[in-house]
């Protein structure tokens, strides 16, 4: 069993592309969409950074299912019908592919360059995955492997299918050899780039071709015949796709069409690729046909809360803490209470934290005493109202009065009142608050249940609330620096000084000013939809924020060019006429709802700052507005 | 010249050693590659070898041309020895160096020649060091850094523009015993929030930081001050190093990295001081191809500072074998 180490790296601890499936699987939480994963099709996975692509593949290998047959489970375990070959897309690699595709060098040989280069890699874990049932890998199946003179059959095989010859015919020799093959053909690329930069020559005839298609098909005939146990079919796992030059992602995705009796694809992709597009009408038949789509971000409530809840369980017991529940170690959130386990009482009772805030809010704020007014509310009735209808308006404004109450200062005091950010940050702890905030994403539940967990009290294994605000402080510091970090254009670096989180910032900003504005509304924004007609600076933004999780969209409500069911996402060509909220994690720092909200057009949101704004405000949003919707 | 107990042997990148204690007095050589830049430093390390050298070759950005450059430009154009060539991009930097190194090649034996990377940015750094390793001539390079006199950091970090390896041979690839485990190596400087941006972007399973120390407690307490954060996380995972050291360094960081290697794919990221560039190109050359070092592109933001060169310099010397 593999254990994090106290006082491990907070920023290191989780990252499933460093784990091996055996690794994976013994902190694996089941979610739903493994059950889909596990079908016997093609399938696009998509998935925002820190969803559970990466651990989803890896516990489609027969490593990573063998170690989890080994895990005591108390769900049903789905068993894949098929044996995966996980390959990612390491970051040299990735680098190394888009250099050459932007070298400038003619487009023939881009082509032979990355698919060759690709090839390799491709060949280099499949044979990582031969491996595996190889007695003489240092890392091998305990329950099942080939014999010495069968190993060295199966490896003569792919070694000639290859062109790689070995002196020794073992997975190891062959592993070296397609590593050396790989470290010749990378080198000789870029020498030749390098020269055709000097000397505008690019001879290429000496240069080696490498059949990736065939030599990626031959191989899983051998396996078929040689691994006849780990069963007929197989499936390709492609991680992380995005990373690839367009030209490989689109080449990547026509996969999704083969229709093969013995091998599949799936593959993992951000929300947002450019190589999808225009992929769409090759694709032609819908998800529904050739390929399932799974979303990882169409979780809902109740999963996102099951999972969380598991995840929390699970992490506690390898801790040696027990087989603690979420719910009871973080007790009720005063946003978003659900009173379930051990904390039952009445959120609305006079005594309660929610009913003395709206109270103090009644009492400082005129517009939100005349809102009671003309809602015929009183909220010092709500608990005798117990669940009718009575409550039912209260609902809809319980989230905004709690944060309007946080950050609005006592106004009819003569005292002034000091606002403390522990006052708005305390909002924002909570079992089903904190759940929300890491919306089921589990490199994020990976991040703060640690930090929750290293100070479980003794007192029936409770976190304390200063511990829930210092860890959602952390995790939300975190992700904002992710970020700042995440590279864009030129032409957004011109606008946005600190890149995607600026963008975000101000959306936040703006829709916090919703929220303290003079006059209270049960309805504020705080949601956008794009334009018909994003710019492309507007469109490289939106993708951004996606595919790293700073945006979330919401339903899609024009099911126009679909014909089927859509899924509430998909993967996506252009964010136009799409909804998008803000990240939950972002909330506790600009003082947000943790809610759905009503949206407004990212123009007239755009427009609103362009002439109301700070000075950087009103700059920022005008650059970011098509020149044919901005108001001089 | 070098010694084989103070060096190590790396193929075309025949060694590293300390260089002369005395370098800006005792120094004699071929030639002196250097920037003409906005900082009145940028031509400190010159001005002194301009005596000591018959050839210097001046590398000019064409962005930013103010401050200080024109006094410098009008330096270096006054003294017959300086050629100025411009290098706004990898490509012409190559091409500007690999024609002088031609134009300096008639002389036998092994080239003395030393590279002034104080105002150099580390993409110019990088092609400078791949032109020596694929030079046919014997080179034995100085490399020497001369720090600036404290001015508190007056420009803010702007968005990231380009985060990849800072030239196609400082790319690496993946060893068969790493599975894709990544680990990072990331130096700071005091640019605030970058290491914490660029550790999140990598996203390793495991991180260390380099913090540079030695030339005044002022630059300590910035580079700490604006590192705050992401050195507290590290914890343990932090190397202090010496700037005006850098051959030791070189020493620690080629054994760290050596024992990341082990069970991970090792990418090097040198911000801060440019000894630090340096060292880390030598050290990924050491384990070419599989350790990267990879260079995050920045816009920054404010007002450009000219800084007055601290009057002391430090220096690490690299021979490269040639044919």
């Amino acid at each position: 069993m593999v254990e994090l180490e106290v006082g491990e790296v907070v920023l290191d601890r989780f990252n499933a592309r460093d784990m091996t499936a055996s690794q994976c699987a013994t902190s694996f939480v089941l979610p739903y969409e493994y059950s889909m994963l596990s079908r016997g099709s093609n399938t696009l996975l998509i998935g925002p950074r820190g969803s559970g692509k990466t651990t989803l593949l890896k516990m489609l290998t027969p490593e990573g299912m063998e170690q989890w047959r080994r895990e005591p489970v108390s769900e049903l375990r789905p068993e894949p019908e098929f044996s995966g070959i996980y390959i990612p897309l390491d970051v040299q690699l990735a680098d190394t592919l888009e250099k050459i595709s932007e070298s400038g060098i003619d487009e023939g040989a881009v082509a032979i360059a990355v698919e060759s280069l690709f090839a390799l890699h491709v060949y280099r874990h499949v044979t990582a995955s031969v491996a595996w049932f190889c007695s003489s890998s240092e890392r091998h199946s305990r329950e099942s492997v080939v014999e010495r003179t069968e190993e060295a059959a199966l490896v003569g095989e792919l070694a000639e299918l290859w062109s790689t010859p070995v002196t020794v015919p073992t997975v190891g020799t062959l592993m070296s050899a397609l590593r050396q093959r790989q470290v010749r053909a990378t080198e000789t690329w870029r020498r030749k780039i390098l020269q055709w930069k000097f000397d505008g020559a690019l001879p290429i005839e000496d240069v080696e071709v490498v059949d990736f298609d065939g030599g990626m098909k031959g191989s899983i005939e051998c396996l078929v015949r040689r691994v006849s146990w780990a069963g007929a079919r197989w499936a390709v796992l492609f991680d992380e796709i995005e990373l690839a030059p367009v030209s490989l992602q689109s080449q990547l995705l026509q996969y999704l069409r083969q229709s093969d009796p013995i091998l599949l694809f799936k593959l993992a992709i951000s929300p947002y690729m450019d190589g999808f597009q225009g992929v769409r009408e090759r694709l032609s038949a819908s998800p529904m046909n050739d390929y399932q789509q799974v979303d990882l971000s169409e979780m809902d409530d109740d999963s996102m809360r099951r999972f969380s809840e598991e995840y929390f369980r699970a992490a506690s017991t390898r801790r040696g803490l027990g087989n603690l529940s979420l719910t009871d170690a973080l007790g009720v959130s005063i946003l978003n209470p659900v009173s379930t386990g051990r904390h039952t009482s009445d959120v609305y009772r006079p005594s309660a934290v929610q009913t003395r805030r709206f109270l103090q809010l009644q009492r400082k704020d005129p517009s939100f005493s005349q809102y009671l007014a003309l809602q015929n509310l009183n909220v010092q009735a709500l608990s005798a109202a117990g669940e009718s209808d009575a409550r039912a308006p209260f609902r809809k404004a319980r989230q905004v009065a709690l944060v309007r109450d946080a950050y609005l200062s006592d106004m009819s005091s003569t005292q002034r009142r000091i606002k403390t950010r522990n006052d708005a940050l305390r909002l924002y702890t909570g079992a089903e608050t904190i759940v929300k905030l890491c919306e089921g994403n589990p490199r994020r539940l990976a991040f703060i249940v640690p930090l929750l967990l290293d100070s479980v009290g003794t007192r029936e294994g409770s976190v304390p609330r200063g511990v829930q605000m210092a860890s959602v402080a952390k995790t939300a510091a975190a992700f904002r620096s992710f970020l700042r970090g995440i590279p864009v254009s030129r032409g957004l670096a011109e606008i946005l000084p600190r890149g995607v989180l600026t963008f975000v910032d101000l959306l936040a900003k703006r829709f916090h000013e919703e929220l303290v504005a003079p006059l209270f509304t049960d309805d504020p924004i705080g949601a956008f939809t794009v334009p018909a007609r994003p710019g492309p600076l507007v469109e490289e933004l939106i993708a951004l924020c996606v595919n790293s999780g700073a945006l979330v969209q919401l339903s899609d409500e024009d099911y126009r060019g679909f014909g089927q069911v859509p899924s509430r996402m998909g993967s996506q060509e252009s964010s136009r006429g799409k909804r998008f909220r803000l990240t939950y994690l972002l909330a506790p720092n600009a003082g947000l709802l943790v809610r759905i909200c009503r949206a407004n057009s990212l123009t007239t949101l755009l427009r609103q700052m362009s002439e109301s704004g700070t000075a950087f405000e009103k700059d920022t949003a005008r650059a970011l507005l098509d020149p044919r919707e901005r108001m001089f | 010249m070098i010694l084989e107990n103070e060096c190590f042997d790396m193929g075309h990148l025949r060694g590293v050693a300390p260089a002369e204690p005395a370098l800006l007095t005792e120094w004699w050589g071929d030639g002196l590659i250097f920037a003409i830049g906005y900082e009145a430093r940028s031509r400190f390390v010159a001005e002194n070898f301009v005596v000591r050298t018959p050839h210097l070759l001046g590398l000019r950005f064409g962005t930013n041309e103010v401050r200080s450059f024109p006094d410098n430009l009008a330096w270096c154009e006054s003294h017959e020895s300086v050629l100025v060539r411009m290098a706004d991009d990898a490509q012409k930097a190559r091409v500007a160096i690999r024609d002088w190194l031609v134009s300096l090649g008639g002389t036998s034996g092994t080239l003395q020649i030393a590279v002034d990377v104080s105002s150099l940015s580390r993409l110019l750094i990088a092609a400078v060091i791949a032109e020596f390793l694929q030079s046919s001539l014997s080179i034995e390079a100085t490399f020497i850094y001369g720090p600036a006199k404290f001015v508190p950091p007056s420009q803010d970090v702007g968005p990231i523009v380009g985060f990849g390896a800072v030239l196609d041979e400082f790319g690496g690839i993946t060893s068969d015993d790493a599975r894709n485990r990544l680990a990072a190596v990331i130096g700071l400087g005091y640019e605030p929030e970058l290491a914490l941006a660029t550790q999140q972007l990598l996203d390793p399973a495991e991180t260390w930081l380099l913090v540079p120390h030695g030339y005044g407690s002022e630059y300590d307490k910035a580079v700490e001050g604006s590192n705050e954060e992401v050195i507290r996380i590290a914890n343990q995972s932090v190397l202090r190093y010496e700037v005006p050291r850098p051959f030791d360094t070189f020493l620690r960081l080629e054994s760290l990295v050596e024992g990341l290697r082990r069970d991970s794919n090792v990418v090097l990221v040198p911000l801060g001081p440019k000894i630090l560039a340096v060292v880390m190109m030598l050290v990924a050359l050491t384990h070419s191809p599989e350790v990267s070092l990879w260079r995050v592109s920045a816009e920054t933001v404010g007002e450009i500072e000219d800084r007055e060169p601290a009057g002391v310099v430090t220096g690490v010397r690299a021979q490269f074998a040639g044919d």
